[in-house]
């Protein structure tokens, strides 16, 4: 009686759990009952369904060219390059890359101005591709291996530049 | 013969200890017992071959760099897992950061895996659909879809990869199948 009810309640979630096959065996059967007699319980069973057979169209490659030992070679041979960087270098690049982020970033921010036109798009003007570029990979280091979106994020508020920080929060 | 090794025949365990022990051959058989995996995972996020194939890479150089902190908590798999998930992840946000600073070309579509040329049309369209909708989850709702609908875990296993409760990979399963609904809807 309780499943009964919360089939009602919260049908979807239960639709779901019953595709997923996480329901016990009781609580499967009362999902098999009710669809018999609703239609709407019905419907959705089917939906959710076929959007389960659409994901399921969604294959890996073949790979087996790739599974020969020229995935291991490429492993040991990335495990030998990292064993010849002194760690030394990891952090050091770090703080230099900190401190390149921060000339950059505060070199950008004074000296060109956004195209507030373009929306979505990052594109300081009279700066070269090469400058830009770096400016990229800068921030890439600096999010994802430096600090989090929210450091990022108040680094650049402490510049007082409102209009990249509303370009970072849109990104 | 060590090289004639099948990776298939030893424990996780039994490599784990003997890599501990300083037998590197013990993590080749590792990579050789999961690449597949891993690279199929990593695929079912990036949708690109030559991508997917170096953040598998990637993972068991980081695994290898990790290996003797492995206490055994969780299995080797999820454990690997785990690592595979965060560089995809992080790969995606930094493949999304480029695109939005406009150096990627947006209008380029990114391929998924093809069949022979007499595939039909349709079907590939409706991968391509079906990827750009997984791809469209937020990042947890995605890792757990992929997770559960293609790696077959289970919410314990999912919840050991991602670090969260089972309620909350239930949750964020539903969330991301109703997401999905909506999004495949003409598609169906």
């Amino acid at each position: 009686m309780r499943v009964r009810k919360n089939l009602f309640k919260c049908r979807e979630a239960t639709l779901v759990e019953y595709l997923d096959g996480t329901l016990q065996p009781g609580a499967k059967r009362q999902v098999e009952r009710h669809v018999l007699e609703c239609l709407n319980c019905r419907k959705g069973l089917e939906d959710l369904s076929s959007t389960l057979n659409l994901a399921d169209a969604l294959l890996p490659p073949e790979s087996n060219a790739l599974f020969s030992g020229a995935f291991l070679y490429k492993v040991r041979q990335g495990i030998d390059e990292g064993k010849a960087t002194p760690p030394f270098l990891n952090w050091r690049s770090g703080i230099l890359g900190g401190l390149g982020l921060s000339a950059l970033l505060l070199w950008i921010f004074t000296a060109s101005p956004v195209d507030e036109t373009h929306t979505g798009v990052f594109s300081p003007a009279g700066q070269n591709m090469a400058a830009q570029l770096e400016f990229v990979a800068l921030v890439d280091d600096y999010w994802l291996e430096t600090a989090s979106t929210d450091q990022l994020l108040s680094e650049v508020s402490a510049l007082g530049e409102s209009r990249y920080v509303n370009l970072l929060e849109a990104y | 013969m060590l090289a004639a090794e099948n990776p298939f025949e030893h424990s996780d365990g039994d490599l784990v200890a003997r890599f501990n022990c300083g037998d590197e051959q013990a993590f080749n058989l590792i990579v050789r017992r999961y690449q597949k995996r891993i690279f199929d995972l990593v695929f079912r996020f990036v949708r690109d071959f030559d991508e997917s194939s170096d953040i598998a890479q990637e993972t068991f150089i980081r695994a290898h760099a990790k290996l003797k902190e492995f206490r055994g908590a969780s299995a080797l798999y999820t454990w690997l897992y785990r690592i595979a998930v965060n560089l995809s992840l992080n790969h995606m946000r930094k493949k999304k950061l480029r695109s939005f600073f406009s150096f990627d070309d947006p209008g380029v579509e990114e391929p998924i895996a093809e069949g022979g040329p007499e595939e039909d049309l349709a079907a590939v369209q409706i991968r391509a659909q079906v990827g750009r909708a997984i791809e469209k989850l937020p990042p947890r709702q995605r890792s757990i879809f992929i997770l559960r609908q293609y790696e077959r875990l289970t919410h314990k296993e999912i919840a050991a990869v991602l670090a969260c409760s089972e309620g909350s990979i239930r949750a964020g399963y539903f969330h991301a199948l109703k997401k999905l609904r909506a999004m495949l809807k003409e598609c169906a």
